[in-house]
């Protein structure tokens, strides 16, 4: 029983932050690791957060409309300093292997997968923000700096094999990427925009590459490497030797070789606009003259180059505390790469029964701040997995929400060996 | 159990797809940038139609050359055709004539066409002649044929020869030579070296020389005609008598063209008006003004010049051919304050002056005796000169423009104009807008007047801000032009104050913009 409750603990903990492999079947588990012949798992997840846009800011952008004035200003005043924002979509498809053992050992067997995914994410400052989206009117006398505007996002595929231990679902594997897209967008320093205190006088100083890969096409532009893999332990806690199950992870860590087809763009010079002088208005030019000419004063210089980039992995610890017989407490945290930040959630689960449970959890970082969660997964006639995650449940109804989430996962177990051993 | 499966999976496709963007994402924002920024002094107000004096006043001045002094209102060679048949002097025939028989030989004065002037000499400076003779003789004929005292150099003669195959009436044979006249002398005083206009010509018509007489059989009246064409003569240097006619001028140069002529209360000081004539040619003349008038289309009102001697004739001398470089005199006529109305001519602000009159060659007669000259390089120049030292007083001076705002974009939208002006001139202005519709856009915007003390520019700071509503936006943009008015006053009208070069106003227009983004 224990270990059916660990394995649901784990699934909600885990789809809480991101769509993790859901492990409900692990309720046919035991000690012998003979509880299924397979599992085929599907899991569906899209994500897109922010530190600073609401959903009211973003929305108009995804299904069209206009952007108001009262959702910027209102994104503007509740923007600290930097800003964050990402996004996420993923699918994969991974079958657990049923054999009877594996290098003579009945605890491991092997799982294959394939996925495909695309992420994106970026940052900007206040000010900047503030200056592209509601225009330099507010920043006269000011210089904004530029450099703080950076955005990246891959596309990939996968397709990779690893072993798993049957009773805690510890795993390591390996897959290949097949890069789809890489695009990376980033102004450095002195990249500014100044405007003069009477706004006389407009320079951008603009120094910063952009990255990217060819058009995607079939056979991928770049090839490289990931790694997941899962090291679950269990430790009794207290002096009603409670148990807490623990869990040390890597996901999706790995790099990926984008081809020589792949192309820098670097641009660095300044552009100073003062307007046009009025004598050339008296002879009859138009007093709108040059002021779309900033494209032609674009310099770049572009070269086409191969180059090795990490996909965008984590680091993730959590532990699962049983509280009593319907209820658990969960802790975690995850680490990612820059721009997002630190990931660390508290929940709480209910298990109304013991193939059903609803969960809700806070969380701070990734991509955003503070979240609400909440998922429900079920296991029905103990083949039949579902489960359904929101990392912010408020993300659905809220227009000052700044994260939405979902995840979907659908799990099969291929006949059991054995029954319950409750 | 798999149909179960099958059902969640195409939830999860449409959870993950669902989202699919109908329309464009819009966001406008609000941008100020500086548009346009100068420094106007009186030369640019002006067009550059000025200089300053020593005392460092700005003048108005405006010159402007009188036309139809040139060559070719006097005299010129048009394109004429001269065609003429010459008939074998024999009746009867047929006759067998051996090689090398003159059969015609003819001396012959061609009259040429010169407008009405009589020409002794010419010089051509570029053009040509061409020669085409055609021959109805049943004979192999040599005809040659001299142009006398054509040549590059005075007095030479100009031989042409002709070799034609036998021809008959039906089938004429022909042939064309092509004169070069450029830089030719041409004399045209005809054998008897006192005529005018007469082209000097010696024909002779040979049967070939190495031919037989069998080859040559001519019968009486058998003819050969020939023919001259002047084509695109130009004269560089013309001498005989051009007549006694009149030619009249009527001009009229355009003063707001190239300096905005302003409208409403001028009043100035010292103007001065001239009309210079430079005479450079062998004529006596007889010259006429008949009206200088001021003209104001915009008021409708004309003023007429008065004053001096400014309509009387006046007779100008011939000038002397010194070896090619003709003796100057000059005529001047002056108009000032004292002897004119010319404060009060400019003073109406006049948009154009016409300026009529008439000039009669040779009043006198062929006093030279058919020597009158004139190398086209060195013509009588006539011209209007008028000045006004900008020392005035204005009151409700109006000064209208147009300016071009042509926007094809509907990405931005201009909501407001601030014009930043550094105002060193003694005078106060307002400013209105409209849209060519007449619609206004800003009414009454001061600015006030500078501190200068004389020439020492010493500008007041104003700051006019122009709202732009959206509709008055797409009306101007629409109409692509905008008509901006500067009215201005000058302190206790009609006290007169100096305008200085060292005046200036500067300008800085910046805009407010709204930008209309949109991502499809």
């Amino acid at each position: 029983m224990r270990k059916i409750i660990l394995a649901i603990s784990l699934v909600v903990f885990g789809s809480a932050s991101f769509a993790q492999t859901s492990y409900l079947w692990l309720t046919k588990s035991d000690t012998t690791g003979k509880a299924f012949r397979g599992i085929l798992d599907l899991q569906g997840s899209a994500t897109v957060g922010s530190s600073f846009l609401t959903k009211e800011l973003v929305k108009p952008f995804i299904v069209g409309g206009t952007v108001t004035a009262e959702a910027r200003n209102s994104v503007l005043a509740g923007m600290t300093d930097l800003g964050i924002f990402g996004g996420n979509a993923n699918v994969r498809a991974r079958y657990y292997g049923g054999r009877d053992s594996l290098f003579g050992s009945e605890m491991l067997d092997l799982y294959i997968q394939v996925g495909k995914g695309y992420f994106g994410s970026g940052r900007i400052s206040k000010d900047a923000f503030g200056l592209l989206s509601n225009g330099n009117a507010n920043y006269q006398g000011s210089r904004v700096p530029l450099n703080s505007i950076q955005g990246e996002m891959q596309g990939f595929q996968s397709i990779g094999f690893g072993i798993y231990d049957k009773r805690t679902f510890s795993s390591i594997g390996i897959s290949m990427v097949n890069g789809i897209t890489y695009q990376q967008f980033s102004l450095f320093p002195p990249s500014s925009f100044y405007t003069s205190p009477n706004a006389d006088t407009l320079q951008l100083d603009y120094s910063g590459e952009y990255v990217h890969s060819a058009n995607p096409r079939p056979n991928g532009n770049g090839i490289g490497f990931s790694i997941d893999g899962e090291y679950n332990f269990v430790r009794d806690r207290g002096a009603d030797k409670k148990e807490v199950w623990n869990t040390l992870g890597i996901r999706n860590l790995g790099w990926v070789n984008w081809n020589g087809q792949s192309q820098v763009v670097s641009f660095d010079s300044t552009f100073t606009w003062t307007g046009v002088d009025l004598n050339g208005i008296l002879n009859g030019d138009s007093l709108l003259n040059g002021t779309s000419g900033f494209a032609d004063t674009l310099i770049t210089s572009s070269q086409n180059v191969s180059f090795w980039r990490p996909l965008r992995g984590s680091f993730y610890v959590r532990s699962v505390y049983r509280w009593n017989e319907k209820v658990r407490l969960t802790a975690g945290l995850e680490m990612f790469a820059a721009p997002m930040k630190p990931l660390a959630t508290l929940g709480i689960m209910y298990m109304p029964k013991n193939t059903c449970i609803v969960s809700m959890n806070i969380s701070n970082g990734a991509y955003g701040n503070w979240k609400l969660g909440m998922g429900v997964q079920w296991l029905i006639a103990n083949q039949f997995y579902f489960g359904f995650q929101t990392s912010n449940l408020p993300g659905y109804f809220f227009k000052e929400a700044k994260e939405m989430s979902a995840s979907l996962q659908v799990s099969y177990l291929f006949k059991t060996k054995k029954k319950d051993n409750e | 159990m798999h149909s179960k499966i099958c059902l969640c999976l195409f939830a999860c496709i449409i959870l993950l797809s669902s989202c699919k963007k109908e329309e464009a994402t819009t966001w406008e924002s609000n941008w100020v940038a500086p548009l346009a920024y100068g420094r106007l002094t009186l030369s640019d107000l002006t067009a550059d139609n000025g200089y300053t004096d020593n005392a460092g006043i700005y003048h108005l001045y405006f010159e402007k050359i009188i036309s139809g002094f040139g060559t070719s209102d006097l005299t010129q060679i048009p394109d004429t055709n001269i065609s003429q048949k010459f008939v074998v002097p024999l009746s009867g025939g047929p006759f067998q004539i051996p090689g090398n028989t003159a059969i015609i030989t003819q001396n012959q004065n061609y009259s040429v066409e010169t407008n009405g002037t009589g020409l002794r000499m010419v010089k051509v400076k570029s053009g040509q002649i061409i020669v085409h003779v055609k021959s109805y003789v049943n004979a192999y004929l040599h005809p040659s044929f001299t142009l006398y005292n054509v040549s590059e150099v005075y007095g030479n003669n100009t031989d042409i020869d002709f070799a034609l195959t036998p021809g008959s009436a039906s089938a004429p044979t022909e042939g064309y030579y092509t004169v070069d006249m450029s830089n030719k002398y041409v004399v045209l005083s005809g054998t008897s070296g006192f005529d005018y206009n007469k082209l000097s010509t010696h024909l002779e018509i040979k049967t070939e020389q190495n031919t037989t007489a069998d080859q040559n059989t001519i019968y009486g009246q058998d003819s050969v005609r020939f023919e001259l064409l002047m084509s695109d003569l130009v004269i560089d240097y013309a001498k005989g008598y051009f007549g006694n006619d009149t030619y009249s001028f009527n001009e009229t140069f355009n003063l707001a063209e190239s300096a905005n002529m302003p409208t409403g209360l001028l009043e100035l000081d010292q103007a001065s008006f001239g009309f210079h004539v430079t005479h450079k040619m062998g004529f006596d003349g007889k010259l006429k003004i008949d009206n200088v008038m001021g003209l104001n289309t915009y008021m409708n009102t004309g003023v007429q010049l008065t004053g001096g001697n400014l309509y009387n004739p006046f007779f100008i001398t011939r000038s002397i051919d010194n070896g090619g470089t003709a003796s100057i005199s000059n005529y001047d006529i002056n108009l000032n304050e004292g002897n004119s109305n010319i404060t009060s001519f400019m003073g109406s602000l006049p948009y154009s002056v016409l300026f009529t009159g008439s000039l009669q060659l040779n009043p006198f007669g062929n006093v030279s005796d058919g020597n009158d000259f004139f190398y086209s390089d060195q013509l009588t120049e006539a011209k209007l000169v008028v000045d006004v030292p900008l020392r005035l007083a204005a009151s409700d001076l109006t000064l209208r423009d147009t300016l071009n705002v042509e926007v094809t974009t509907d990405a931005v939208r201009v909501s407001s104009l601030t014009l930043d002006i550094q105002n060193a001139f003694p005078m106060e202005w307002k400013l209105n807008v409209t849209t060519m519709g007449g619609a206004v856009v800003a009414t009454d915007l001061n600015v006030p007047s500078g501190n200068s003390i004389d020439a020492l520019a010493l500008a007041t700071s104003s700051t006019l801000v122009i709202p732009i509503s959206e509709a008055q936006w797409n009306t101007i943009k629409s109409e692509g032009k905008l008509i901006m008015q500067v009215i201005s006053n000058t302190p206790s009208f009609p006290q007169l104050v100096n305008l200085y070069n060292s005046y200036f106003i500067d300008i800085r227009v910046k805009a407010g913009v709204v930008l209309n983004a949109e991502i499809q």
